[in-house]
């Protein structure tokens, strides 16, 4: 299962880079007298509104999101780690402060710091550097909540039983951390990652309403998943819904990737 | 006990203040702060263009109006909205019954699915594959597609918050609830040849119940933020709305207002939810 | 047993007003007939507000209204108008002269945009009782085209308690609710009455949410509960022709117009040899015959739309300067220009005199499906002749924030809209010292000799009572901005409507309000049945 999973994941990745290679046509091309053309032909998935061949944007779309959007989400879990893990163990006024920081940025209207942002950045940047400071931002934005949820269960953990039976016998504090609570830990993580990384690419997406995210013309999965929303109009459901299909596709190859510790028995 | 009590209520109110005072610099610095559309408008004389522009003088330094307004605030006033030109308090009044029975059912039906699922696939392994797909396919789907399907199959709009909500509480209660059914306890009470019932109730659920409460005051907050993207497409007059509305308008009073109110539930929630998980993690180290 | 339908028959007689519904795509900022400038409050304005003369929206002439005929002396700068005896308003207080000075004078103390365009410099026109059911206004100097600035006049009530709010149009705002909807009644003084003698309007109330969600909006439409949209996107539009053919209506090119321009402030934050470039006629001439204008309406617009030549649309036959057509798509001849110019193309692009490569950033705002088009298919365009275009869209008070106040753009794409057919509306925006002068605002003195000569002919034009000789002077300003380009027209868009059709007596019209104007008149199929006679 897990070479499979794998093997989906680097054919991904393979085919987001040879992508341009393979199909007839770049993914910023207006062919436009061909425009919202059906799946067929020389168009594999049909064309968008301006005629863009949809293979090669779903192809260019995936390299730049299934690259980007775990990064920025491993980027998310080392600062909720850091800062959820210190939290629970320290515990005192360094989890009051933490605990306080991470209510703030809860319930701080993003869309404000992100307006804000944009404001600070440069207008005339090039279509990659935009993503990149994109999935930058989701990643240092992105943290709190998981650096709660991570808090609440290292304080659980701490006052199992095990964790008290380890200090009894003596147990360092290194090894306390490393053996016996980040091991337990890890589903946690791992699960954070897992919602993470499709939550990342959703965002980008509307990233891009604040002029924060991908530019045009280059595509991204959340950019063209967003175009889902016209489905109940177009014939083209195949097109529309391919996007979606392999974002799924990919998040069961990570939950497959990243099995849970002790497996499923 | 009462002392964590007490520490617990005053952190939140400082948290509170701090994110009120957060959100209006935030609105304060972002940029069209100052703007009004009808500036736009070509008939508009230079002379009554520097009217419109002096009518939001009071707003310019944000310590001072964050001063007053907290002021104000703890009257019970949260000022005028300023693009809607009524109470911010009544504006508030007229659209929480909304959002609070939006929210309501909607984390109700999620976390119904979630835990009862997440049960069910610790029960019965086997199902596991179809749990995966079905959690990476709802992930996959954007909450405006959701939203958008919600409308047109005219079903209510807390399915739709339910049906955002689910995957994420599902994933993690599975999780923990996976991670209780390892311990060596467990393992050791299903070898003794433990009941299901009891086993799940015993071993996997209770102790998993601290890290779920906490992830429940989490859930509040991610109710919140869905109900903003949820009333605003299937145009659901609540505070969600209203929120979204208020910082497409940099309307400061509104928005702060809001801030603080929904700040308040949410910090509140949230703080129950922690006490509740003291208290359970307290009852049973004396256990 | 008996009881009972009777009962139910006079729910249904007092409980099924004919109410005709359609939303309004943004908060009504105001109710005050004087302060309006956004197309929400006009709306409910225009269906509340009794005026003067009103320009009849089908013949696009003025006819009488509360006044019933009128007199033009000084020149021009004087109009005595002759009241309609015996109206009152909506709470019962009758109509007089008073009213109408009274609302002059409103207009002298309320500074908003329409008291503005009634102004000139800071003078007001002034209103006095001459005689019974007789006033004279005198304006603050020649007013070619007064009817269509006192169209917008509503007229208030000096003496009722409930003060902008007693009206004298047909119908009165009945219940709002902030972000939510506006209910209007049956104003039951309305004194205008049908072909037949029946008082109007026919329906009892008009109900108008307030989403900005246009599919939405559709969606409630193709369900019958919104009976008019009175914009429809293009999208929208092709959809719904061919789902329900008998509801679309197509009044043909709008006077609106998309449009793109170059950030020319001296004082803006761009680099000098960037400004350098957008000032130079020659590289924005380059730049508006690099992009196919045919394909824009064809695609971006789905075909419902015409090229951009200039400053009046070509659907407003009476300001239209015939002479131009818009400018062609010719790529080579523009980089021939260029090159002339001193630009320099490479392999890998366009290079200025001094070595820059030439990239710009065109902004618009979020949200707008056809303008992102636009600004993509204008990219691809560009591309084609080495100039490098990043595309950026920003909500819209960023938005408003880098075109008045920071000037931090390059290039800007945003529609502005003609509330008014005539060049007057437009004063602002074509004066090089207003703010509205949107791609060099603010200007002490004209710095470019055609801007001097546009100032020149806008303030002749308005100083003008011949409409012969005003269009004449609008056409060389129409020719001035087709030739400097300081505004790229890109597309007039059309008219795009939808009309249920079980709304009766319905009419679309170019002007605005385009689906609602005889909103008095029209009558729900099936509703009104039970209605109980009044």
């Amino acid at each position: 299962m897990k070479r499979l999973a794998i093997a989906l994941l680097l054919a991904l990745l393979l085919a987001g880079v040879a992508g341009q290679f393979l199909l007839p046509a770049r993914y910023d091309q207006q062919f436009r007298d061909q425009t919202d053309a059906l799946p067929g032909g020389q168009h594999l998935l049909g064309t968008d509104e301006l005629g863009r061949d949809r293979a090669a944007r779903l192809l260019a779309g995936a390299r730049v999101s299934l690259l980007l959007a775990p990064a920025a989400s491993v980027l998310a879990l080392v600062l909720a780690a850091v800062l959820g893990l210190s939290a629970g163990w320290f515990g005192g006024w360094w989890d009051r402060g933490v605990s306080t920081l991470i209510d703030l940025m809860i319930s701080v209207p993003i869309f404000l710091v992100l307006i804000t942002a944009r404001a600070v950045l440069p207008l005339n940047v090039s279509p990659v550097t935009s993503v990149m400071i994109t999935f930058l931002l989701l990643g240092l934005l992105g943290w709190a909540g998981s650096a709660r949820v991570i808090r609440g269960a290292c304080r659980t953990q701490l006052n199992s039983d095990y964790i008290l039976r380890a200090l009894a016998t003596g147990c360092s504090r290194p090894r306390l951390l490393f053996v016996h609570l980040l091991p337990n830990l890890w589903p946690v993580l791992r699960t954070q990652f897992i919602v993470a990384v499709p939550a990342f690419i959703l965002d980008e997406a509307n990233l891009s309403l604040l002029g924060l995210g991908v530019a045009e013309p280059l595509p991204s999965l959340g950019s063209l998943l967003k175009e889902l929303t016209h489905l109940p109009s177009s014939p083209n459901w195949l097109g529309l819904a391919a996007p979606a299909i392999l974002l799924a596709i990919t998040v069961c190859a990570f939950e497959f990737l990243l099995p849970p510790k002790e497996g499923s028995s | 006990m009462r002392n964590a009590i007490l520490r617990r209520i005053l952190s939140s109110l400082a948290t509170l203040a701090l994110t009120g005072l957060a959100a209006a610099t935030l609105l304060r610095l972002a940029p069209g702060f100052d703007v009004e559309v009808s500036e736009l408008d070509g008939r508009t004389s230079a002379e009554t263009l520097r009217q419109m522009r002096e009518a939001r003088a009071g707003e310019q330094d944000i310590v001072s109006f964050y001063g007053r307004y907290l002021r104000d605030a703890l009257q019970g006033d949260l000022g005028r909205s300023r693009s809607y030109e009524v109470p911010v308090t009544g504006l508030i009044a007229e659209r929480l019954p909304v959002t609070l029975k939006l929210i309501a059912w909607g984390l109700a039906g999620a976390w119904a699915c979630a835990l009862l699922l997440a049960l069910a696939n610790i029960a019965f392994p086997k199902v596991e594959l179809g749990f995966n797909l079905l959690t990476a396919v709802m992930l996959s789907v954007p909450a405006g597609l959701v939203a958008l399907l919600i409308l047109m199959g005219q079903r209510p709009v807390a399915l739709g918050l339910a049906i955002a909500l689910f995957p994420k509480l599902f994933s993690y209660s599975r999780g923990l609830f996976k991670q209780n059914a390892a311990t060596g306890y467990a393992l050791a009470a299903r070898a003794r040849g433990l009941s299901a019932a009891s086993f799940l109730s015993r071993y996997v659920v209770w102790p998993a119940s601290p890290a779920l409460l906490a992830i429940l005051g989490l859930s509040v907050n991610a109710a919140f933020g869905g109900a903003i993207l949820l009333e605003t497409i299937c145009d659901l007059p609540g505070v969600g709305q209203l929120a979204l509305q208020a910082a497409l308008a940099r309307d400061l009073p509104l928005l702060v207002g809001m801030t603080l109110f929904v700040g308040a539930l949410t910090v509140s929630a949230n703080a129950v939810t922690d006490l509740a998980s003291l208290y359970l993690t307290r009852g049973r180290g004396r256990a | 047993m008996r009881l009972f339908v009777l009962l139910w028959a006079t729910c249904l007689l007092a409980a099924d007003p004919a109410v005709l519904k359609f939303c309004l795509r943004s908060e009504p900022k105001t109710f005050h007939p004087l302060k309006v400038g956004d197309d929400a409050s006009e709306t409910v304005r225009y269906l509340t507000a009794g005026t003067l003369v009103k320009i009849n929206r089908r013949t696009q002439l003025p006819e009488a209204s509360l006044a019933t005929k009128w007199k033009t002396l000084d020149g021009g700068q004087t109009v005595r108008f002759q009241l309609r005896e015996g109206l009152r308003f909506s709470d019962g207080t009758p109509f007089t002269a008073e009213d109408v000075a009274y609302t002059f004078q409103q207009v002298g103390a309320i500074r908003s945009g329409f008291t503005d365009s009634l102004r000139q410099g800071d003078n007001a026109p002034t209103a006095t009782v001459t005689g019974k059911n007789e006033v004279t206004v005198r304006f603050a100097g020649v007013t070619p085209g007064w009817e269509r600035l006192i169209d917008g006049l509503g007229i208030m009530s000096a003496k009722s308690p409930l003060q902008e709010k007693a009206v004298l149009g047909a119908f009165m705002v009945a219940e709002y609710k902030a972000g939510q909807y506006v209910v209007l009644g049956r104003n039951p003084h309305y004194w205008v009455r049908d072909a037949q003698g029946k008082p109007l309007p026919r329906v009892d109330q008009i109900r108008m949410d307030i989403t900005a969600n246009r599919d939405l909006e559709l969606m409630r439409f193709k369900r019958g509960e919104v009976h008019m949209i009175n914009k429809v996107d293009p999208d929208a539009y092709q959809t719904l022709a061919t789902q329900m053919p008998e509801a679309v209506r197509n009044a043909g090119v709008s006077f609106e117009s998309e449009q793109l321009w170059f950030n020319q402030y001296a004082k803006s934050p761009l680099p000098a040899y960037k400004l350098e470039w957008f000032r130079s006629t020659v590289f924005r001439r380059a730049v508006s015959e690099s992009i196919r204008r045919a394909d824009l309406a064809k695609i971006a617009m789905k075909g419902l739309a015409v090229p951009g030549v200039g400053p009046v649309s070509p659907g407003n036959t009476v300001w239209f300067n015939t002479k131009l057509a818009a400018h062609p798509y010719a790529p080579s001849v523009a980089l021939a220009k260029l090159q002339k110019a001193g630009f320099r193309k490479q392999a890998d692009g366009l290079y200025d005199a001094g070595g820059h490569r030439v990239e710009f950033s065109i902004v618009t705002n979020a949200g707008n499906k056809t303008r992102e088009r636009l600004a993509a298919m204008i990219q691809a365009d560009l591309g084609e002749i080495g100039i490098r275009v990043s595309v950026v869209t920003l909500d819209f008070p960023s938005l408003l924030e880098r075109i008045t106040r920071g000037f931090n753009y390059e290039a800007c794409l945003l529609g502005l809209t003609n509330v008014d057919q005539d060049p007057n509306g437009q004063m602002n925006v074509w004066l090089s010292n207003t703010a509205n002068h949107q791609w060099n605002p603010n200007q002490a003195a004209p710095e470019t000799p055609w801007e001097a000569e546009i100032d020149k002919l806008m303030r002749a034009q308005a100083r003008t009572v011949s409409q012969a000789k005003r269009k004449e002077l609008f056409d060389r300003v129409q020719a001035i901005v087709h030739e400097q380009a300081p505004f790229i027209y890109l597309v007039h868009k059309n008219v795009l409507t939808a009309i249920h059709p079980t709304v009766r007596h319905s009419l679309v019209t170019v002007l605005f309000p385009h689906v609602f104007s005889n909103a008095e008149e029209v009558e729900l199929q099936g509703a009104g049945v039970y209605r109980s006679a009044r």
